[in-house]
Parts: structure tokens; sequence; C-alpha cells
């Protein structure tokens, strides 16, 4: 059985002005020690879905509309917020985008990370004071026994970011969701925290969730990656399948439109046309037709569903898959390894 | 690296951009600087896009700023079309405005929210006396529709639009005055993956149609490579090498270049778990406090026991036409210098 | 079709909205807003009104002169009468004009020198911006009430005077505010962009940043409007104000009676409660005005 299962989730936040359907229907499983990637721009509904799996969605606004969030057994999505609170943080840690407002600015980081250790540990004042050094070490901080002592606002952005993650990864949590954890990151500290975050769940056996908008950042780092636009997943497969053969039109969008480092120069970029949905209307058919070069009257009308295509473990959202002729093929121009000195 | 007759837009020579740090009870005393940008020389030609990359912290924003002479100079030389504007008067600077403009990076605070677009745009028309009432309300619809947003835009406010829409807005306000140069701060930085493409085309195609200079920050390695002519890499307050956007890529010359090229992550799984990343350790060092000699040097896996620590490298010219600021590029070129062991990281199975 | 078009159509055809526009829509369904609206409007109602609405002249003696025991409320008399055998009610009535422009007046006052003070400190910085408010914070180191004493014993007894030195103690807080705003719109990328397009310093000022730094000054203007007839009230209480005894000014009437609380509470109770309620109002207003202005201190 799936350490993690979702089914059919979905979200709405309801407000004076509209109603947006923020998450509609998504559903997913993932493995212990597995690695996903969710994958989508502003909007899509990627971070909604991971705070309504933990219960915490902005009130009175964000609602759960339907759906389970089944973990280890247990629906989360159903059991009372008292529960609830023992598996956030405990066997289920997320941690934000940014790290400045999900750390106290007014209480010092050692106090913060064994306030977590008591609270779900059990654990004596003493050894959560070690605990937490070790900690501090184990994410790369230096001098971690002097840096305890220290206040949120007397780390760099990495270091803040590497604190949130040792005070998520403290109760041994099961499950890491990661919200762009890198984006607001210049992208050699992206490296080095991309690069925690492997070593931990290689060491941990934790499986994470990987939320981003950069295609880059899963390419290097999950298992898995299931794209989603308008509040629905519209592809789901292994990394290697998602790049290899994009088979939903907004995946191949997505990667053509990305300039790419390692590839010649081309002359135009390829945007895709037209702009992001408006979540507040209902969408009839596709929410990806308007923009989408392959749309159908089909395609309009009717809704896609996930299904299989290429493999078992490969499904789209799609009546129009991408066929093979446009799969893209990439000229790489020189790969690192080659730019670089040997050793 | 200018063409035949093609001619020189912009020259900056050793700037240098120092920002006082003041402390005090009563009265505030000098007590350091922020060496925001601490000797920065470049060129662009008419015509060309010069990109500027570097991580934050760099001074890359200030520069572009200090060029436009929203930050004062503390020292050096920018010379626009021939003339020192370095220590213009800000009288006499108005004057040139129209010469020279900015994209800003942030759509959602760079546009009044009080104004609504129709005067944002016309504002600079009014100001320079150039156009004025329905003139200048027509004049706001025709970049509107150059920057391909519709023309009833202008009775509307900022907040209304997408942020790829504020940035178009700002790009129309930018073209107003016909500048010969258009310095883009990180101008799609803050846009979504789809958007900032269409937003790269659209800057491509004005670049064309009205023979634009651009100076191109960003952080978007992948971006500005694509855009660029030429880039520029800044690493705490100084330029470590400047080279053709291909030759950039494919072979980095200094170590810094070598470690942000590594650190990119690229869109395709299998080069992701082959490759060999350099993984820089620790924190950029503060700008109030850089360290001495090579600026680079606590961070470098290729540092050396002499000179690097002690002596500031120059920015000098190599034998395959790179610029880079390093004691011992040729050597690290040759393969006469390693990484040390802490530099390097071996490649994970995703 | 091309992206020009797909966004004309994604701006629904509606009509532009403002941020003032916007705030304006917010404030309207803001319930206890418009509790304070209506209040105030009452107010002004009164004040405007007061001859047709009051039934005897506010110095006018229609009963006895019954120190010792003033007649409560009757039906002839719907707050009864006063020491001096005065209709309370008109009294009362004819008392919202003078609440009405001691507020307007004295938060005036306040408002044009505390902005010019704020203004130049805030655009100009430098020893402009530190003299001016070493100065603001002198003045802000004396109590209020306290320092409008000082300022009245200064000027002289009369309305006037009271809400010239009610005006000056609003100063400070009004130069503080606007000072930092200013401080804070004049960093902001839009400021610079306008720099960068050419703006001279005056056409900055007035029109970029100015209108983005008012916010939270007009929110204190309505609740220094309620200090200030509290303030007015007490310095009329504490025998400070106009030196006419028969001055219909509701502190005044409270101070006149305080001594008569047990026997006639009325004379207490009604100047009193309509002190409360126009102070209640101006608050609501001015708690409205800060949620609709910024969204976000909304819960």
């Amino acid at each position: 059985m799936a350490l993690l299962s979702v089914k059919d989730l979905s979200v709405k936040f309801v407000t004076r002005k509209a109603t947006v359907r923020a998450v509609n229907g998504i559903s997913f499983d993932l493995e212990a020690g597995g690695t996903l990637g969710i994958v989508g721009e502003s909007g899509c509904g990627k971070s909604v879905s991971s705070l309504a799996m933990l219960g915490i969605l902005p009130k009175p606004a964000g609602r759960v509309m339907r759906g389970e969030v089944n973990f280890d057994g247990v629906d989360l999505l159903k059991i009372p917020d008292s529960q609830l609170r023992q598996v956030r943080g405990k066997d289920i840690a997320m941690i934000f985008q940014d790290p400045m407002t999900s750390l106290n600015p007014v209480l010092t980081i050692g106090r913060q990370i064994t306030e977590s250790l008591r609270k779900h540990l059990d654990m004596s004042k003493d050894d959560a004071k070690k605990e937490s050094i070790s900690l501090l070490g184990r994410v790369g901080i230096p001098a971690a026994e002097d840096r305890i002592k220290d206040f949120p606002h007397q780390f760099s952005g990495g270091m803040r970011q590497r604190v949130m993650i040792a005070m998520a990864i403290s109760c041994r949590p099961k499950i890491l969701i990661a919200d762009e954890p890198t984006t607001a990151l210049d992208v050699t500290i992206q490296a080095q925290i991309l690069d925690l975050l492997k070593h931990l769940v290689a060491e941990e056996n934790m499986a994470l969730i990987l939320i981003t908008h950069d295609l880059g950042v899963v390419a290097g780092t999950c298992e898995r990656t299931n794209v989603m636009y308008a509040g629905r997943f519209v592809e789901s497969a292994t990394t290697s399948s998602l790049f290899a053969r994009p088979r939903h039109p907004y995946t191949l969008g997505l990667l053509k439109s990305v300039p790419r480092l390692d590839a010649a120069r081309k002359e135009k970029l390829e945007p895709i046309g037209g702009t992001p949905l408006s979540m507040t209307q209902d969408i009839e058919g596709c929410a990806f037709a308007p923009r989408c070069i392959y749309a159908t009257d089909k395609s309009r009308e009717e809704t896609p569903e996930l299904a299989r295509i290429d493999s078992d473990d490969h499904l789209v959202a799609c009546w129009n898959p991408v066929p093979d002729e446009d799969l893209p093929h990439v000229e790489v121009v020189a790969t690192q390894a080659e730019g670089r000195t040997a050793r | 690296m200018t063409g035949e007759g093609a001619s020189e837009l912009l020259r900056v020579e050793d700037l240098k951009v120092y920002f006082p740090i003041k402390s005090g009870l009563v009265i505030d005393r000098h007590v350091g600087d922020v060496k925001a940008v601490d000797g920065v020389t470049f060129d662009i030609t008419k015509g060309e896009t010069l990109g500027l990359v570097g991580e934050s912290g760099c001074g890359k924003t200030t520069v572009g700023r200090t060029i436009l002479r929203l930050y004062d100079p503390t020292e050096g030389r920018i010379i626009f079309e021939g003339d020192d504007i370095a220590r213009l008067a800000q009288r006499e600077m108005r004057k040139l405005r129209g010469r020279m403009q900015m994209v800003f990076q942030d759509p959602y605070s760079s546009l009044n929210p009080r104004q609504n677009v129709g005067n944002l745009i016309a504002e600079p028309l009014k100001i320079h006396g150039i156009a004025s009432g329905d003139d200048a309300r027509r004049r706001a619809e025709e970049l509107l529709d150059i920057v391909g947003l519709p023309k009833a835009s202008t009775a509307r406010y900022p907040h209304e639009f997408s942020g790829g829409q504020r940035q178009r807005i700002g790009l129309a306000r930018a073209l107003a005055l016909n500048p010969d140069l258009i310095v883009a701060d990180e101008p799609v930085s803050a846009l979504d993956v789809s958007i900032q493409a269409q937003m790269v085309n659209l800057l491509e195609e004005l670049q064309e149609e009205f023979d634009l200079t651009y100076l191109f920050i960003a952080h978007d390695l992948a971006v500005v490579r694509h855009i660029s002519d030429r880039i520029a890499v800044m690493y705490l307050g100084r330029i470590v090498e400047v080279a053709s956007a291909d030759e950039l890529y494919a072979s980095p010359r200094h170590p810094y270049t070598i470690a942000l090229l590594s650190a990119v992550p690229i869109p395709d799984p299998e080069i992701e778990s082959s490759r060999e990343r350099i993984l820089l350790k620790g924190d950029l060092p503060s700008p109030a406090n850089p360290p001495p000699g090579c600026r680079f040097h606590t961070r470098c896996p290729f540092r050396q026991p002499e000179r690097c620590d002690t002596e500031v490298p120059e920015l000098r010219l190599l034998s395959d036409g790179h610029l880079a600021a390093c004691h011992y590029a040729e050597e690290i070129k040759a393969g006469k210098i390693t990484m040390h062991d802490s530099g390097e990281v071996p490649a994970h199975s995703a | 079709m091309s992206i020009a078009e797909a966004e004309a159509k994604e701006l629904r055809l509606e009509r532009p909205s403002s941020l003032g526009r916007d705030a304006l829509e917010r404030f309207r369904h803001n319930k206890s807003a418009l509790v304070g609206v209506a209040v105030i409007l009452l107010l002004i109602l009164v004040a405007i009104f007061a001859p047709l609405i009051a039934p005897y002249g506010p110095r006018e003696q229609v009963g006895g002169l019954d120190s010792s025991d003033p007649a409560g409320p009757s039906s002839e008399h719907l707050m009864g009468l006063d020491e001096q055998g005065r209709d309370e009610f008109s009294r009362v009535v004819y008392g919202a004009r003078l609440s009405l422009l001691v507020g307007l007046v004295s938060v005036t006052f306040g408002l044009t020198f505390g902005l010019i003070l704020g203004a130049l400190a805030g655009y100009f910085g430098g020893w402009v911006d530190t003299t001016i408010m070493r100065i603001m914070d002198i003045m802000l180191s004396i109590p209020g009430l306290l320092l409008a004493i000082g300022l009245v014993t200064l000027l002289g007894r009369g309305l006037i005077q009271i809400m010239c030195a009610v005006g000056i103690t609003t100063v400070p807080i009004f130069a503080r505010l606007l000072r930092g705003a200013i401080l804070a719109q004049r960093e902001s990328d839009y400021v610079l962009a306008a720099r960068s397009v050419g703006v001279p310093g005056g056409r900055l000022l007035m029109i970029h940043i100015l209108p983005n730094a008012l916010a939270p000054v007009i929110v204190q203007a309505t609740l220094a409007m309620a200090t200030a007839i509290i303030d007015v009230a007490g310095l009329s209480f504490l025998g400070l104000g106009p030196a006419d005894p028969s001055f219909p000014e509701w502190g005044k009437m409270l101070a006149d009676n305080a001594s008569r609380l047990e026997r006639a509470a009325h004379l207490v109770i009604f100047p009193g409660a309509a002190v409360v309620i126009s102070v209640l109002g101006l608050n609501l207003i001015g708690d409205g005005l800060r949620e609709s202005i910024d969204p976000k201190l909304r819960s």
C-alpha cells in the first residue's frame, strides 16, 4: 500500500467577489522514500493542494470540497484537528518558499527546533538541545553550537532555508513537502539546497514532494513528475519519460518555451500562446484548449481524464496527445562535463 | 568586439558605487561603506545586447541604476554617446533621460497604483513637452499596441492587469521617448515561465524594429544566453568575466562562471543525473566587508596559496578573446590546476 | 488569436476601477463603518439645522432659575432644564455645531502644518529631516492635553485659542505619519521609474508620492477629530474654555454640572453621551477607512 494516497482532492476558495476552484480533483500515490515533483505555473493550484493535505488552508475562504488524503491508512481530511496536529510536523513536514515568514523572528533558532522536538518526541531539554545541534550540523550549518543562539535574521537566505529543513526533518518525518524551496535563492545556493534534500531522502528513506515551476529542478531531483494546470494534473509520468516524451501539449509547450543552457541558441523562443486561465470561471472541456495548437471540438466540450499512454506509468489527460513527430529533439551543444576541466 | 563601423553607445570606466553605512545615537556617523559596485568597466555597442549576470549582492542592479543616474556614482566615468554623464547635474540629466530608459523587475511595484495606464505612459511625453492632451493619449495607445495590449487599457489601472501585462505597460512607458538604450533590470524574473518567453520575444522584436541597445540584467543564465550577444559576469561588485554568449557557455574561463554554469539545473533528467556539479561552499561574503585580494577566493574551488588572497586580479584579455579576472585562468584551462576536494560533488541518480 | 486579442477579452468591459473606487466599495460593505457614517451624518445634520431642530435658543431662559434642582426630562423639555433654566436639549443640539467646528478646524490646522512639515522632512531628508523631526519629538514628549493646556495658557482663553492649541498638538502626529509614509514610498520602484523618465521633483512629490502616502494620514485625520472633540471638552472642563459662561459647549456643560451628578444626572449624561457618540462615530469611520484602504488588515 502506498504511504500517501490522494484521491480526487478538490479545493475551492469562497470570497465575496467570486468562488475560485483552486484544485479540481487530483489523485496520486507516493511510496515510502519516493520523490514526486509537482510542476506548474502560478495559480495552477499546486501550493493549495499541499496546504489542503495538511489541513492548513487559509480559513474561512479555503474549503476542501471532496476527496481523500490517505496517509498510512488514515484519511487526513476526516480526522479531527487534534489528531491532525500529531501528524503535521511529525510524520509529514512542510517547508516553504520564504523561510523568513515561517520562522519566528523573535525566538532563537535553537528554541524553535527544540520546541518542535519536545512537543512531538517528548524529549528532555538537554536531549533536545543536543539533537538540534546535531541537526544543524547535518544540514550543513557550520559552528552549530554557536548558531543555535542566533535569531533568524542573522542567517542568510540559504542558511535560513537549511534551518527550515533542519526543523522539518527534526522529527524524522516520513514525508517532506517542499513548496518552492529554492525559488527565492540564488542558483548556486539552490544547487546546495537541492543536493541536501537528495542526501536526506537517501539517508532517511524520506519521501519528498517537490512543488516548483522550474522544470530543471524536477529533472534533477524527482523520480516522478506530475504537471498541473488549472487545478488538475494533466500529465503524470516518470521524470525521464516526461521529458523524453511529453505527451500533453502544455508540458510540451513548457519545455519548448524555456531556453536551455546546453542547447543551440534558437532564433526565437516558442511561447505558449494566450494567457493563463482565470480560475473564477467554470471551465467547459479541457482547460488548456484555448491555448492548445492541437485542440479540437471535443477538447472544448469534454474534459479529458488521465489515461495511460506509452506505458503503464505514463498518464496524460488529453484527447489529442502530442504525436511522435512533434516530440522535442534537443540539439545539445555541450554538456557541462565537457565544458569543465578534467580532474 | 565591435563590428565594422558600429559605434560605442555606452562605456563605463572603473565605476564605483559605495553606499555609506551610518550609525549613531543622535547624529549619524559614517562608519563604513557597502561597496555595491567596486570598479566595473565595460562597453556596449549600438544595437548590441549585453547581458549582465550574477547572483544577489553582486551589484548588477546598482550598475543599471547608476548608469541612469538614479544613484550617484562614487567614482568612475559613464560615457554615453561620447559624453561623461557621471557627474552631470540632475537638471542636465533630465534632458538626456529620453535617450536611456529602464524596465524594472517587479511588475507589481514599478507602476504607480494611482495613475491610470494612459497617464502613466503619456507622462514622459508631457514632461518633455513632446505631446500633450489628446496627442499624448493617442501616442500612448500606439505604444500599447506596439507591446501587444489593447488600446482601451489607457483608462484602466495597473492592479487590473496581470504581471506579464504590467511588464508590457512598463515597456511601453520605456519606449515612449524613443530611447537609444534600454536597461532591462530582471524584466522577466517575476513572470511565469510561459509568459517569460512571450516577453523575451517581444523584447527582441522591439530591438529589431526600433534599433534599440539593451543592457539585460538578470540572474537566469539560460534566458540571458538566449537574448544576449555578449555577457558580463559579476561577483561581489566586480566583473569577473566577459565573453560572447556562446563562448561563455562553451568554455567559461573564470572559476565563478564555471561554478555558476554548473549549478544551473537543466530540464533533462539524463543530463542532470550524469553531470558533475560544482557545489560552492558557504555563502556570499558581505559587500560591506569583501574578502581581500580576489573577492572569490574564499569559495573558489581552484584557489591557490599565492596571490589569490592578496592580489586583486585585473580583468584581462585571454588568448581566446574572453576577458577574465583570474590570476590562474591559463593554468586552469590547460589542466595544470585542478579543483580541491571540497569543490566537487559526484552525481546522484535521481 | 493574437495575444492582444486574448487579453482584450480577458479585461472584461467593466468600468475601470481605481484604487479609490475599490476602497470605496469595501467601505460600503463594512457595517460598522456605515454605522459610524450614519452617526456623523446625524451630527452634521443636527449641527446645520440646529435652529430648526432646537425648540429654544441655547441661551434662552425658559424655566425658573432653580440651580439646586433643575427639572429633569419631560415631554416639554426632552432633556430637561439646566441650572440656568435653559432647555438642555437645545443646548446639546447647538453644542453639536461647536464640536463639529472644533473637530474640523483643529484637525485642518494640524493637517496643514503637519503635512507641510512631514512632506519637507520626508522628501528632502538630511538636516531638514533631522531638524524637523527633533522638534516633533520634543512636542510629542509632552502629553497632548498638557501641551494644549500650556498653549492655551500662552494664547489666552477662548474657543479659537483652544482650537489652535489642540490643532498644534496634532501637528507632530501628522508630520511623523506622513514623513514615514513618504520615506516608504520614496524608495519604491514606481518612484524610481518616474525619476528615470525625467519627472521633476515637485511633480514627483505631488503626483506620485503623496497620493500613495496619504492613506494612513486620512485614517489618522478622522481619529484626530475624535481626539480633538475630547480634548476641547477636557479643556473646557478644566475651565480653560471660552470665557462666556453661557457657551453651549458639551465639555463646558459637563464641567458646570459635574457637582450636580446626584441631583441632576441628566445634565451630565446627555452632554457626556453626545461626546461619546460623536467620538465613537468618528472612530468607526476611521477604522473602516483603515480596513478598506488596506484590505490585508481585514480578517
